[in-house]
């Protein structure tokens, strides 16, 4: 055989050896962002990667501007979010050359909450305002006892810190005399010990403790209270499906252009039947089945 | 023979295996022991944790209380501290800077410059070539402060040069930055200081009860008010044969985007834009006013559209605009404070007859600006094409043959962008530039001097040295549209037949 010809043939076969390898290596997917998301971001990865051994997902928190910070520096695949992107946000990426898709993953409600033996039992989202902003510092301004109110809060670096302000405060401050806590759990810890408290917080932080009552919210003084947990203790996804409870929010995932091949796959899995009901075992409310 | 083929073949492929196999096994040998630590670290923080929870038991079960003071001292529980005391104690060891720091935002960036010129000139004897060589910097820096969602102002300064200090009769003692269109200074005059100057002062307001939705995709995304001295939103639909990026136009600025369509691979978005700004004020002629003043209009639309072939959709941006520069081209208006000062018209001809007149008598200019962005393996490619025309004397949409004075056009190609370490971009544009087109608002690196009547090629390329630092390169290979004709120029500059120019930058942002 001519000595060219047995080059040219070892060059095509090494370099058809050469994709082997990279066929049978793990492919990787990143996930960054919210801190609200990032157990329920883990839990998917965890059973998906189980379902799926050829793929590799890096799931890490941070904060929702920090993963749709990684977007659009092009570092992660996929942003969890516990808001909507901002405009900013989208026009900054487009610059980097990336067309944010938003994909809404599923539900949170947010409850308030009160020690078990204090008497309120609902609140209207004004009186939810002025509490939080230092307006009304009484129970008995809202009809119950006379009691100084002590506010519990998330800390602001949290989504839920900033939902709240958004959509109950209409983007305004916060009392000053606010007790920032660490997480759900602390605020849940602090008002079951403190008759005088209220707290807020992903709803299912706050199911089964007999020392904490998850009050009913009225859009307005002509609306009918609506709590997040129906009688028999369960979250009420309905409440959040139709806006009639309304203090839910979605929770999001962006990819930096329309997932393909990998990413596709493991997004469409997280929307199927099956990673939804992951989306109820960790506590949130899955999207509504259409 | 055969089999000696098939035999050589099969070794080439088992070679081949093993050779781009054996990084990816010794990966795995690697991960293996990886693994194996970290399950023995487990194993460890377990047992530790084990032995502490047992150690709480038992001290529960002692009612133990752990003591920091002697006996008979109280204690006092530590109780976490709540975050309005967090903030009085912050306020009062800053003095009350921590109300002022929040939502504030520095910005800036420095960049050192190299540039050489290579000039021709017919006129000079013998084609002499008039080169040059400096060193330039060019420093911005500035804040910005948000009051709330809905407002926020901000300035920055910028070096620059003041050539010109008019103190001749008519004008005043006042120095101006020489030319709108630069903020570089050279590295000159004896180690001497150099002037800074304000580049930007302005406030925005963006109502958010503007924000509404009708329908999935279609709505209205955002409204900003601007007034003062600010960036430049008609860059957007334009390039620069038409504005220079350094300059900061005065006035107001109203820009509305809307969300038109959202289909599964398909959106559509648009924008307007008007502005109202001031060039030149308190000037009288002949016993009226003749302040100039431009009134601008951009509109523009954003289909987005995803292709089976390529990941990343096909991004289109087409845009129209429309500049009534009033009463620009006469009374002087296009020079700085006064008769006597600096001209902007560089490259733009006197009217012959009337030598406070230019020949494209005024600027009344319409622009359209299409630019494709694609993606074809994930690398950004934009082709552009700009075209312009002045209708202030009478001058039709499209160039007729033999007088071209009064349109512009451009074209070229980018590939690439940088965003960061590692991202590199490269350029390459064509330009032509009529004398009576356009003001002297444009590219000053365009030619010397002659912003107009000129024409050529630019080639630019960059990379991100890190995060913050990059370095950038471009050439310019300029034509003067008429050469050896000063044509009633105010500068001799613009009979320089051909100009080379050459620019090597770093450029640090902050």
């Amino acid at each position: 055989m001519k000595l060219s010809k047995l080059v040219v043939r070892g060059a095509l076969i090494m370099g058809f050896a050469a994709l082997v390898p990279m066929a049978f290596a793990a492919k990787n997917i990143t996930v960054k962002g919210s801190d609200t998301m990032v157990v329920l971001g883990q839990k998917w990865a965890e059973v998906y990667m189980q379902k799926n051994p050829g793929v590799a997902i890096q799931v890490t928190g941070g904060g929702s501007g920090t993963g749709i910070a990684a977007l659009i520096n092009g570092t992660t695949d996929l942003a969890n979010a516990s808001r909507p992107i901002k405009e900013s946000e989208v026009e900054k990426a487009q610059k980097a050359g990336y067309y944010p898709e938003e994909i809404k993953v599923a539900m949170d409600s947010l409850a308030v909450v009160t020690h078990s033996t204090n008497p309120i039992k609902e609140l209207s989202m004004k009186q939810l305002m002025g509490i939080y902003m230092g307006r009304i510092n009484n129970w008995n301004e809202v009809g119950g006892p006379d009691k100084p109110i002590l506010r519990y809060c998330r800390e602001s670096s949290s989504g839920t810190y900033v939902f709240f302000k958004e959509h109950v405060l209409k983007n305004q401050d916060y009392a000053a005399d606010c007790q920032t806590m660490p997480g759900t759990s602390a605020v849940a810890n602090a008002v079951s010990k403190d008759p005088s408290g209220i707290g807020y917080g992903g709803a299912a932080y706050y199911l089964n403790q007999p020392q904490i009552k998850i009050l009913s919210i009225k859009k307005d003084d002509k609306s009918e209270g609506v709590n997040p947990v129906k009688a028999d203790g369960t979250l009420d996804y309905e409440a959040a499906w139709t806006g009639r409870y309304p203090v839910a929010r979605y929770l999001y995932m962006y990819a930096g252009f329309k997932p393909r091949g990998d990413v596709k796959a493991y997004v469409a899995w997280i929307l199927s039947p099956e990673g939804q009901k992951i989306v109820e075992e960790i506590g949130y409310v899955p999207l509504e089945a259409k | 023979m055969k089999r000696r083929v098939v035999w050589q073949t099969f070794a080439c492929f088992v070679f081949s295996i093993f050779y781009f196999s054996t990084p990816v096994m010794a990966q795995d040998v690697e991960l293996v022991g990886l693994i194996k630590a970290l399950q023995k670290q487990i194993t460890d923080l377990q047992t530790t944790v084990q032995a502490q929870n047992a150690e709480i038991q038992e001290l529960k079960a002692k009612g133990a209380r752990i003591q920091v003071a002697p006996k008979g001292v109280e204690m006092t529980p530590i109780t976490p501290m709540s975050e309005a005391e967090f903030k009085q104690r912050l306020g009062d060891a800053t003095g009350g800077a921590d109300k002022w720091l929040k939502d504030l935002k520095f910005k800036g960036d420095l960049r050192l410059r190299y540039e050489a010129f290579d000039n021709r000139s017919q006129s000079l004897s013998p084609n002499e070539a008039d080169s040059r060589n400096r060193f330039r910097y060019r420093l911005r820096y500035g804040f910005e402060k948000k009051f709330s969602d809905q407002i926020l102002a901000g300035f920055s300064l910028a070096s620059g040069e003041a050539p010109y200090i008019n103190g001749s009769s008519g004008g005043s003692s006042q120095a101006f930055n020489g030319d709108p269109t630069s903020t570089n200074t050279s590295f000159d005059s004896n180690f001497n200081f150099k002037p800074i100057y304000i580049e930007k002062a302005y406030a925005t307001y963006t109502p958010n009860w503007v924000k509404i939705r009708l329908a999935d995709g279609l709505g209205i995304d955002n409204l900003t008010i601007t007034g003062g001295k600010m960036d430049n939103l008609f860059e957007k639909g334009s390039s620069e044969i038409m504005w220079d990026r350094d300059v900061k136009p005065e006035g107001f600025i109203q820009k509305i985007d809307v969300a038109l369509i959202k289909a599964a691979d398909f959106a559509l978005k648009g924008f307007f834009t008007a502005g109202q700004f001031v060039l030149d004020e308190d000037k009288v002629a002949t016993g009226a006013s003749s302040d100039a003043n431009l009134f601008a209009f951009q509109m523009g639309v954003n289909p987005v559209f995803y292709t089976p072939v390529m990941d990343r959709p096909i991004d289109l941006l087409s845009a129209v605009s429309y500049y009534d520069f009033g009463k620009y081209g006469q009374y002087n208006n296009w020079k700085i404070d006064g008769a006597s000062g600096r001209s902007l018209a560089r490259g733009n001809p006197r009217d012959p007859t009337n030598s406070a007149s230019l020949a494209a008598g005024g600027f009344r200019i319409w622009e359209t600006y299409n630019e494709l962005a694609f993606y074809p393996m994930g690398i950004p490619v934009r082709p552009f094409f700009d075209y312009l025309t002045n209708t202030a004397n009478g001058a039709g949409i499209f160039p007729v043959a033999g007088s071209n004075e009064d349109h512009s056009w451009a074209y070229g190609l980018k590939v690439g962008g940088i965003h960061k370490k590692g991202d590199w971009e490269l350029g390459w544009q064509y330009r032509y530039v009529g004398a009576n087109a356009q003001p002297g608002f444009n590219d000053s690196d365009f030619g010397y001097e002659a912003h107009s009547g000129v024409r050529g090629n630019v080639f630019k390329a960059g990379y991100g040295l890190t995060d913050y630092l990059t370095v950038n390169g471009a050439m310019y290979f300029v034509n003067n549209l008429n050469p050896g004709n000063t044509r009633g120029l105010t500068d001799t500059y613009g009979i320089e037949q051909r100009q080379n120019r050459f620019q090597v930058d770093l450029v640090w942002k902050f």
